[in-house]
């Protein structure tokens, strides 16, 4: 089958399966106990006034109809208003999506990096120590809660040694933002030459990002080390020996690259699990990201909120499937050139 | 080393010393699996036979002994309105471990039964079951539980719930491909060629490689499990005040961490983490251990 | 009686390779030693797990751990490289001597071209440049017969047939012109017409450059067509060693000439089952006392000269080139064969 119809045959399952997940979000909310109407006009406010309000808001209409203004809003950026808080659900997410996607990026380099050098260390000389050591943190990091972890670490690291500050956000409570290129405080910061901001943003986002990407880590250094030590046993290694090249070359030039591959689409899904912020530990930290807002809005029973995260979730999860899918492709020589004799 | 046949050398006591030397021999040579069979033994013994031999109440309010760090009296300390924490820690153990275990095994049963028909029926069936799967996969997991805890109304029950259907679609891929890859093997063909017949293919060959598959999910999900419900329980669904579940003990503990009384959330969290832990690598040796090629048995 | 200083090419001496595995030490060479003659072609054969490629590897210097070489030598051009560390060696392989690995399917890097994993070998051992060693790349790929070989040097392996494969993998082994080439079942994974043309390749480009060949094989009909001399190695040792044309003539090992027999012969009736060797290998790990081809010989099953006994290597035949064999009976089995044909009757 040819590349682009791979790819298009992943594009429409995604669409599906977004569809699908948009459904099930929308029905989900709608059987909620609890009448958002109610939660807007107040406690005290008179049954007209309530139902004024549901027809303000459409609740009279029959599911399908609703399910349909839904869906056009989502398309043309109409993402409904936040019931708590009185602004757009639009303003209210994109506000602290940068947040939560720095968070998640660092966690992500901290993770992968850490991943790389630790698998690659423990698997090209043997040196057990090292590899039963890894092993352990692996299966420790996966088991470790992230809340707990990250409280833990506030305790340890910042109220017994001080060495990192405590969780009140992305900066001190004396540090200015840095002017907005990115959104991301430490980019702008470095951008603007504000060195101690920088450090400041740098300072405040390190323990977060660790605890984030714990189980990351773990899960990615597992991967990548059963991957290694599963090519080093391939024969067209041997071959490579046989040619004369020496340990380090080969394992640079054959058993990584092929080891990676598959790591790839791993690391991928991981990186988009990650950007869409990690609910605990941003509560942990006080992170102003969306997971906070989602926790939040989940409990006050805000729909709108949720609906419309959860769905912009499903598609950054089918977004990054596809992306994934095609670079796998344009990487892997045997995806992407077809058999021929 | 002892002889193969067994006969000969050996410790004299019959064959359920035997076994049982066996079995001990097998653990000694596996460190990792043995200590987390270990403990979570010891999470169990905690749960089933705590509160038979540690007596104290869980939920008995003493406003008086505060906040007391551990001590003989109480080996975790006491909580801010002076529950014993060890009492708790053992009630969150039974809670954990029952819910997790509820959760895998029906989880397994549901996501395995979709999975199978979905890799055994004709094309229209098996992309429909598949669709659904992958919307509940869309959801990030813990978002879904949430929802379906709010949903539901905030308790235990509900928090099974949701936490087994997140588990759902792992159970359904899973089992669907090993389906699939199972009908084309050659061996299925053989055995056919022979002049078996299906029911007899599918209950000798079929069903014992499809239980170990379903077994080894299952402890990576029974980990998964546990760690979600503790998650549920930090931010206030799952269970309720005043259950003494690990999670919503860690709530507890959060504004004290930081104040110095760190026992109060410390304790129930490293309850988490043994447990997982243990369960995944329980999932990860038996996998190895299991695989036919032997590569990795002792890698 | 004196014969001329042979040019050999390698010299190995007593070569021994252990594994050490949980269940034991498995002794898979076992002091092995055999010559060969420069520009000569050998055959090594021998069932599965005789010890073959294992062999091949301890001579290259590739055996890793929990294998190892713990004795031996191995002369390659006058220098024992037993001794080289890896450094040292890898100067050696590829260019002295080279393997042809035997499963084309997995043997080449999956994620680079061909012409890539071609010129690799080139790169490592000449100083020339890029180019051209990829010009030298193309020219190897037309020796071993690939057609369009200036498009195809930059395919990747998945696109290359199983016959094509293995004949870039001959390609990679004489791309320096070594002076040894040791093809390790170079035809296993073909069909038969594929092996023809593949062994014609080889045989063709050994030839023309004067290479020798130590080619492993389980197949005796290539042996018979290809190799020079013939060494049969059974649990890790060589069992025995002739001429290619003593050894068809008369087996004194009975070994060889059970595996001569199982050989099906498309060109004769046959009735009843094939021709096998009963049992199987003993576990290199769990070696019996005496000769370990005793519980399948039909010579010496039972007896206990072969049971409790090793045997030691015995020359029969003519002195100059003798046939070499480990069996109690050679010296009685080469005199009743001469003695049969003497009187006319062949096989």
């Amino acid at each position: 089958m040819s590349m682009t119809r791979r790819i298009a045959g992943q594009l429409v399952g995604g669409l599906i399966s977004i569809l699908g997940a948009s459904i099930i979000a929308f029905l989900f909310m709608r059987v909620l106990p609890g009448n958002p109407a109610r939660l807007i006009v107040g406690p005290l406010a008179s049954q007209e006034a309530i139902t004024q309000q549901e027809k303000a808001m459409g609740l009279d209409q029959p599911l399908v109809v609703q399910y349909w203004r839904y869906i056009k809003g989502i398309i043309t950026g109409d993402w409904g208003f936040a019931y708590t808080s009185g602004e757009t659900v639009r303003h209210e997410i994109v506000a602290r999506l940068p947040a939560s996607m720095e968070l998640g990026l660092y966690a992500f380099l901290i993770a992968f990096v850490l991943a790389v050098l630790l698998a690659v260390l423990s698997t090209y000389r043997h040196r057990p120590w090292l590899d039963g050591g890894v092993r352990t943190a692996s299966f420790l990091g996966l088991g470790t809660p992230p809340f707990w972890f990250g409280l833990i670490a506030l305790l340890l690291f910042s109220q017994v040694w001080g060495i990192f500050p405590g969780p009140d956000g992305r900066l001190g409570p004396d540090t200015i933002p840095p002017p907005t290129v990115t959104h991301f405080y430490t980019f702008d910061a470095v951008i603007a030459g504000q060195w101690g901001t920088a450090w400041d943003a740098l300072r405040h986002i390190a323990l977060p990002a660790i605890t984030l990407g714990l189980a990351p880590w773990a899960f990615l250094v597992r991967l990548l080390r059963a991957n290694l030590l599963e090519v080093s046993r391939e024969n067209f290694l041997v071959v490579v020996r046989s040619k004369g090249l020496g340990r380090r070359p080969a394992f640079q030039k054959h058993a990584l690259p092929n080891a990676f591959l598959p790591t790839l689409t791993a690391a991928g899904l991981l990186l988009a699990q990650l950007l869409a912020g990690s609910v605990l530990v941003e509560k942990v930290f006080n992170w102003p990201g969306v997971g906070g807002l989602i926790v939040d809005s989940i409990l006050r029973q805000d729909f709108a909120v949720v609906q419309t995260f959860v769905l912009l979730s499903a598609i950054l999860y089918v977004c990054v499937n596809v992306v994934v899918e095609i670079l796998y492709s344009v990487v892997d020589p045997r995806v992407r050139l077809p058999v021929m004799k | 080393m002892k002889s193969s046949v067994g006969v000969a050398e050996g410790p004299e006591g019959g064959p359920r010393v035997r076994a049982a030397h066996r079995v001990f021999s097998f653990l000694a040579h596996e460190p990792a699996l043995a200590a987390a069979v270990g403990a979570l033994g010891l999470l169990l013994f905690l749960a089933v036979f705590g509160p038979l031999i540690w007596t104290k109440s869980a939920t008995a309010v003493d406003v008086g002994s505060s906040l007391l760090p551990p001590s003989r009296a109480h080996p975790m300390g006491t909580d801010s309105i002076g529950r014993d924490v060890f009492s708790r820690f053992n009630e969150g153990a039974r809670i954990s471990l029952a819910v997790g275990v509820l959760v895998v095994v029906v989880g397994a049963i549901l996501g395995g039964v979709a999975g199978v028909v979905a890799g055994a029926s004709p094309g229209w069936v098996d992309a429909t079951l598949m669709r659904i799967m992958d919307a509940i996969l869309a959801f990030p997991a813990l978002i879904l539980a949430m929802a379906v805890t709010v949903g539901l109304g905030a308790g235990l029950e509900t928090a099974a719930l949701g936490i087994m259907l997140g588990s759902l679609p792992y159970y359904a891929r899973l089992l669907r491909s090993e389906v699939l890859r199972i009908r084309s093997l050659p061996f299925i063909e053989a055995a056919h060629a022979l002049g078996a017949r299906r029911t007899r293919i599918m209950a000798r060959h079929i069903v014992p490689h499809v239980v170990s598959t379903l077994l080894i999910q299952g402890a990576a999900v029974f980990g998964y499990a546990i760690l979600t419900l503790a998650a549920l329980g930090f931010v206030g669904l799952g269970a309720q005040v005043p259950t003494p579940e690990w999670g919503t003990m860690i709530t507890d503990g959060l504004q004290y961490f930081l104040t110095g009384q760190w026992w109060i959330g410390a304790f129930p969290g490293f309850g988490v983490l043994l447990a997982v832990t243990a369960a995944s690598v329980i999932a990860d040796r038996t996998r190895d251990i299991l695989d036919p090629r032997g590569r990795f048995a002792h890698v | 009686m004196t014969a001329a200083p042979r040019d050999l090419v390698l010299d190995v001496g007593d070569l021994e390779t252990n594994y050490y595995t949980q269940a034991g030490v498995v002794e898979a060479v076992r002091k092995v030693s055999l010559e060969i003659e420069r520009g000569h072609r050998v055959g090594l054969v021998g069932e599965s797990g005789s010890g073959k490629s294992t062999l091949a590897l301890s001579i290259l210097g590739l055996i890793e751990p929990p294998g190892r070489v713990v004795g031996g030598s191995v002369v390659l051009n006058g220098c024992d490289i037993a001794k080289f560390s890896d450094r040292q060696l890898q100067k050696v392989r590829g260019r002295q001597v080279s393997l042809v690995f035997q499963d084309p399917m997995t043997a080449l890097d999956p994620v680079k071209t061909i012409g890539a994993q071609i010129a690799e070998t080139i790169l490592r051992h000449r100083r020339i440049g890029r180019r051209a060693a990829r010009r030298n790349a193309v020219e190897l790929l037309r020796d071993v017969e690939v057609p369009q070989a200036d498009r195809r040097l930059d395919d990747y392996p998945h696109q290359y047939s199983g016959g094509m494969r293995q004949r870039v993998l001959i390609a990679i082994a004489l791309a320096n012109e070594p002076d040894l080439v040791i093809a390790d079942e170079p035809t296993a994974a073909l069909d038969v017409t594929t092996q023809a043309q593949v062994l014609d390749v080889l045989e063709r480009l050994v030839t023309e450059r004067g290479t020798a060949v130590m080619l492993i094989t389980h197949n005796l009909g290539v042996v018979a067509e290809f190799c020079d001399r013939v060494f049969v190695m059974y649990a890790g040792r060589l069992v025995e060693r002739a001429s290619a044309d003593d050894l068809f003539a008369c087996q004194a090992h009975p070994y060889s000439e059970a595996l001569l027999r199982s050989v099906p012969r498309p060109d004769r009736l046959q009735r009843g089952p094939l021709p096998t060797i009963p049992g199987s290998p003993p576990s290199l790990a769990h070696l019996p006392p005496g000769c370990p081809f005793e519980p399948r010989c039909p010579v010496g099953q039972g007896l206990d000269v072969c049971r409790t006994q090793v045997p030691v290597p015995v020359a029969v035949g003519d002195p100059a080139d003798p046939i070499v064999a480990e069996c109690h009976f050679a010296q009685e089995r080469w005199s009743a064969a001469v003695g049969r044909s003497a009187s006319g009757g062949g096989t």
